[in-house]
C-alpha cells in the first residue's frame, strides 16, 4: 500500500486542530473544485484535498491514520501489527493483498459507521458514481457509436476481502449527443452495498476536425472561392458527413457570407438534423500567368467599382 | 469482466424525469429540489405545489450534481447554492457562445 501525507495535502501541521483543518480545506475547495475551478488539473487536485479532508476531519479516522505511523508520500509501507486488531471489525478484517489497496479505501471502511460489519447488519451503502469524458470524433456522434469504458473500482469480494479490479462498461452512445453534453447509464458505477448501484456519467468531447467545426448540431466549413466564382456565381462540391454535394455561389458574393445547407447537420436527439454552413472565403491566386496579370489588368481599367467608397 | 450493453440517456430538454428520479440521480433530498425550485433554479413541468407529479428536464440531473457536489463540499446554505448555481450557468452559456463565434471564424 502506499502512504499519503494527508497533512501535507492541505498544507497543516500534524498538531493541527479540527478548526485549522476546515480552514485550510476550505481554501484548497475554494481553489481547485471543479465546478468552480480553472486551474489545471483542477479535479485531480481537489480530489486528493477531499481525501485528505474527509480522513482529517474524522477523528475517528484520523486516529487509525496516525496510528499507521509516517512515510513518505508514495512509500510503500504495511500498518503496524496491532493496527489491525485496533481499527479493523466487522466485514473489514481480511486484507490479504494489502498491496493493491488504496490507503483511502482502507480508511473509508473504518468510523463513518462500517465498523459494525455491513450488508446483512441494516446498513445501506449506494455504490460510488463515475465520471468519464469521451473523446469522440464528429462521424461518431453523428451514427452513434459504442465506447468501453474501463472503471477502476474497489469491490468487496464475497469471502469479505476489498479487492481493486478493472470493469469495463460498454456503452451506447445515441445518434444526437454533441459536445459539451453528458450521458447518463443507470447502475453501471459502483455495486452499491444493499444500497443502490451507482451510475455512469459521460461526458462528450468531441476531438477537432479537420474540415467541419461543431456549434451545438450545425457545422461549419470554409469553402474557399476564387475571385470570379464569387462575383459570377458557381456551383461547386463541398464535403458533408454523407459525401459530397453541390452547392450554388451566388452572384456577388462576399467573404464571410454564409450558405446554408439544410439538414446535413448533425443529428438531434429530438429528430431531424442541424444544418451545415459553408462560410465564403474569397482566395486570390498567389502566383499568375501573364495572361492571367493581362486580363486583371483589363478588369481593373473597365470596373468603377471602389470597395473603399465609405472612407471617403 | 465486462458487461452487457447499455443505453446511455442523454441528459438533454427533451427528456423528462420525476422528482424521484432526479433526487436519487443527483443525491439532493426531494425538499432541496423543492427549496431550488422556489430559487428558481429548476423549472419543472406541473403545478405548483403537487410536487410529486412535476416532471424535469433530464439536464436538471446535471445541474443537481453540481448542487449537491457544491453543498456537500462548501456547506452551502441554499440561497448560497442557488446564486453558485446561476452564476454557473451564465458562465457556461457565455462560454457555449465562445464556442459558436469560434466555429463562424474564419481560420487565418
Amino acid at each position: 500500500m502506499k502512504y499519503k501525507d494527508y497533512y501535507k495535502t492541505l498544507g497543516v501541521e500534524r498538531s493541527a486542530d479540527a478548526d485549522a483543518i476546515k480552514k485550510a480545506y476550505r481554501k484548497l475547495a475554494r481553489k481547485y473544485h471543479p465546478d468552480v475551478s480553472k486551474e489545471k488539473d483542477a479535479e485531480e487536485k481537489f480530489k486528493e484535498v477531499a481525501e485528505a479532508y474527509e480522513v482529517l476531519k474524522d477523528p475517528d479516522k484520523r486516529k487509525a491514520y496516525d496510528e499507521m505511523g509516517f512515510y513518505q508520500p508514495g512509500q510503500d509501507f504495511r500498518p503496524p501489527p496491532d493496527w489491525e486488531r485496533q481499527f479493523q471489525s466487522g466485514e473489514f478484517r481480511h486484507f490479504e493483498d494489502l498491496g493493491d489497496l488504496d490507503l483511502f479505501d482502507l480508511l473509508s471502511g473504518l468510523g463513518g459507521g462500517l465498523r459494525g460489519g455491513h450488508g446483512g447488519a441494516g446498513l445501506r451503502m449506494p455504490g460510488q458514481d463515475y465520471e468519464v469524458t469521451a473523446h469522440l470524433s464528429v462521424e461518431e456522434v453523428a451514427r452513434g457509436v459504442e465506447i468501453e469504458v474501463p472503471l477502476s473500482v474497489t469491490e468487496l469480494s464475497e469471502d469479505g476481502t476489498l479487492r481493486r479490479t478493472t470493469r469495463t462498461v460498454t456503452v451506447r452512445i445515441p445518434k444526437g449527443a454533441t459536445d459539451g453534453q453528458r450521458l447518463r447509464v443507470a447502475g453501471k458505477g459502483g455495486r452499491g452495498q444493499g444500497g443502490r448501484d451507482g451510475d455512469l456519467y459521460v461526458n462528450i468531447q468531441l476531438r477537432p476536425h479537420d474540415v467541419f467545426r461543431v456549434s451545438g448540431h450545425d457545422l461549419y466549413l470554409e469553402l474557399p472561392v476564387a475571385p470570379w466564382e464569387a462575383a459570377l456565381g458557381a456551383e461547386v462540391q463541398v464535403p458533408t458527413l454523407e459525401g459530397r454535394i453541390s452547392v450554388k455561389v451566388p452572384a456577388g458574393s462576399r467573404a464571410g457570407q454564409k450558405l446554408r445547407v439544410r439538414g446535413k447537420g448533425l443529428p438531434r436527439p429530438a429528430g431531424g438534423e442541424g444544418d451545415l454552413y459553408a462560410v465564403l472565403q474569397i482566395v486570390t491566386p498567389s502566383v499568375l500567368s501573364e495572361r492571367e496579370k493581362e486580363l486583371y489588368r483589363e478588369l481593373q481599367e473597365a470596373s468603377t467599382f471602389n470597395p473603399r467608397a465609405h472612407f471617403e | 469482466m465486462s458487461w452487457p450493453l447499455d443505453e446511455a440517456l442523454l441528459l438533454e430538454e427533451h427528456v423528462l424525469v420525476a422528482l424521484e428520479e432526479l433526487a436519487q440521480a443527483s443525491g439532493l433530498s426531494a425538499q432541496e429540489i423543492i427549496e431550488l425550485v422556489e430559487y428558481g433554479v429548476f423549472e419543472p413541468v406541473g403545478r405548483p405545489g403537487e410536487a410529486q407529479a412535476w416532471r424535469f428536464a433530464a439536464r436538471c440531473i446535471v445541474t443537481g450534481r453540481t448542487a449537491s457536489r457544491l453543498r456537500k463540499d462548501f456547506d452551502l446554505p441554499t440561497s448560497g447554492l442557488a446564486l453558485a448555481l446561476s452564476l454557473i450557468e451564465r458562465i457556461e452559456t457565455l462560454e457555449r457562445q465562445v464556442r459558436v463565434l469560434e466555429a463562424q471564424l474564419l481560420r487565418g
